[in-house]
């Protein structure tokens, strides 16, 4: 049997992503995410497992480094990388959103958006014809609109807590966003048997609901 | 002292001695085998005018292409591909030519191109044209010669991915009217983005069946089988004739020796719009990206005024060198 490399995403969606990989039948019960490791070899599935930053999961996987990986929608829908994206696998929900100051009521022509998500942002306000300028931040984003440094904000929400403490309420939904599975397209021709068959034990366990 | 002057600009890159050198062995390897087999070398401009190159593709290269005016203020492109320009000269040189024409062409190619897995602005191919056999023999050298040409590179443990454009038109055809939803399926498929597939599929007024038939299109790749498994599934005349095309090329590849190597993928499409038959990808596991392209374009001649079938191949020269450079197995010869 062939090895597999899966880059799996750091953060936010790895307690499901590793719940899922376990319930697929594949052991990973080695991998935690505090740990400095950032391979991780389980020698019973011939699998091997890189830990990296969401937004370098699709680099990984364009470069064939990582024949798959596990990624949040709203990273691949940033990086427009050459990936295939296999599987939705329904866990790591969250929403897309324009949110902006809750007392606030009008905003200037060319309103300023800060986002950790550029592209998506740019493409967005081009669909709807309007024109902004977007700042690109790395992080705490919610901060922008407190300290005067953009109108609005575009930021992934879950339970929409950060938004409130913030005094910010979110204007408009852009889309929703789930972890998937995604693969090389060198991999996904050469190494098709076994990924076809782990698609098929995700689907199987993503149907039952875990 | 530096400053961006200094340096090269985004896209490019310099070939030192070794590489260039290397690069050169290769080129000659190639064009003495391409010479084996009865093609000839053309060298084309490499600037044209940009219409030239927008009439053989109707995607959107447009916006990829480097542009620049000429003194009269008409538009011209560096070349964003070598087929295009072998079309326009079939049609200005080879007008009363009747035989089958066999070109080669080494050559860089410019796209303005994002940072990613083996692109750069610049890069070079080399490549074939077979124009004016429209049987699947023509096909068949096409593949064999390339497969042939990395033997001899010795690059080895390769992948020949094999499709037919005909077989996703047919069935696309029989049941769509509307141009965008079919071109969005498409786009789907050649990005294999499966979830938007079956979203965009489950929103569609379409019967239970073709809807099974549109997602198993996904997973219509693998070895020979797949092309049994593809004539249960449609009823559709064009399909099936696009299948059997299949089944005959994999058929006639065994006298080349290299159906070992073949897998066959319904869902295979390529990047630029001229392909109308037989399509394929070589990919080798040291490279994440494909090592060569191509497949047959019956209709991009026409345009230029001339129709002529015609199949052809490029390699990605960068490609080669890598594959080459991590292995250490042809250089140092």
């Amino acid at each position: 049997m062939e090895q597999l490399t899966i880059a799996l995403s750091k953060g936010r969606i790895m307690k499901d992503t590793l719940k899922l990989l376990q319930e697929t039948g594949i052991e990973c019960s080695d991998i935690y995410e505090d740990s400095r490791k950032l391979i991780f070899n389980s020698t019973k599935s011939r699998i091997k497992f890189i830990i990296a930053k969401p937004f370098d999961i699709p680099t990984y996987v364009e470069y064939g480094v990582a024949d798959l990986g596990i990624v949040g929608k709203d990273v691949i829908m940033e990086e427009k990388k050459d990936v295939y994206e296999l599987v939705d696998l329904k866990f790591g929900f969250c929403r897309l959103v324009v949110a902006g100051p809750k007392e606030r009521k009008g905003y200037p022509p060319h309103p300023r958006i800060a986002s950790k998500y550029p592209r998506i942002a740019e493409e967005y306000f081009m669909q709807k014809g309007e024109q902004v300028e977007i700042i690109k931040l790395n992080g705490s984003v919610e901060l922008a609109p407190i300290i005067g440094l953009s109108d609005k904000i575009v930021d992934i929400v879950s339970t929409g807590k950060t938004l409130k403490e913030n005094n910010l309420k979110e204007l408009e939904e852009i889309d929703k966003i789930t972890a998937r599975l995604i693969a090389n397209r060198v991999s996904f021709r050469l190494k098709s048997k076994r990924i076809n068959d782990l698609i098929k034990k995700i689907n199987s366990v993503i149907e039952e609901g875990f | 002292m530096y400053n961006e002057y200094t340096q090269k600009p985004y896209g490019v890159r310099d070939f030192l001695p070794d590489m260039a050198k290397l690069k050169r062995k290769v080129e000659n390897k190639l064009l003495s085998v391409f010479e084996e087999w009865g093609y000839e070398e053309i060298i084309t401009p490499s600037f044209e005018y940009l219409e030239t190159f927008l009439k053989g593709n109707s995607f959107n290269l447009g916006e990829r292409i480097f542009k620049f005016f000429d003194r009269r203020g008409r538009v011209l492109a560096l070349k964003p591909d070598m087929t295009t320009p072998i079309a326009r000269v079939i049609s200005n040189h080879y007008k009363n030519v009747k035989r089958p024409i066999r070109l080669c062409y080494f050559s860089n190619i410019f796209r303005f191109e994002e940072p990613r897995a083996g692109r750069q602005c610049e890069f070079h191919q080399a490549g074939v044209e077979l124009v004016g056999i429209d049987s699947l023999d023509a096909d068949a050298e096409i593949i064999a010669l390339s497969m042939k040409s990395l033997e001899e590179l010795k690059i080895t443990d390769l992948t020949i991915n094999i499709g037919h454009i005909g077989f996703l038109e047919g069935l696309l055809s029989d049941l769509f009217f509307d141009y965008d939803i079919k071109q969005e399926i498409k786009g789907l498929l050649q990005k294999k983005d499966f979830v938007g597939l079956r979203k965009l599929i489950e929103n569609l007024n379409l019967k239970t069946e073709d809807k099974i038939l549109i997602l198993h299109l996904t997973e219509l790749h693998g070895k020979s089988d797949v092309i049994e498994k593809a004539k249960e599934l449609t009823k559709c005349q064009h399909a099936l004739k696009a299948v059997e095309e299949l089944d005959k090329l994999v058929d006639v590849l065994k006298n080349y020796n290299v159906d070992k190597s073949i897998t066959v993928d319904l869902g295979l499409t390529r990047g630029l719009d001229y392909y109308t038959g037989i399509v394929f990808e070589i990919y080798s596991p040291f490279l994440g990206y494909p090592i060569c392209g191509g497949g047959r374009y019956d209709n991009l001649i026409a345009k230029f005024g001339d129709p002529r079938p015609a199949t052809g191949f490029a390699f990605n020269i960068e490609g080669i060198l890598q594959i080459i450079e991590r292995n250490k197995t042809w250089s140092n010869q």
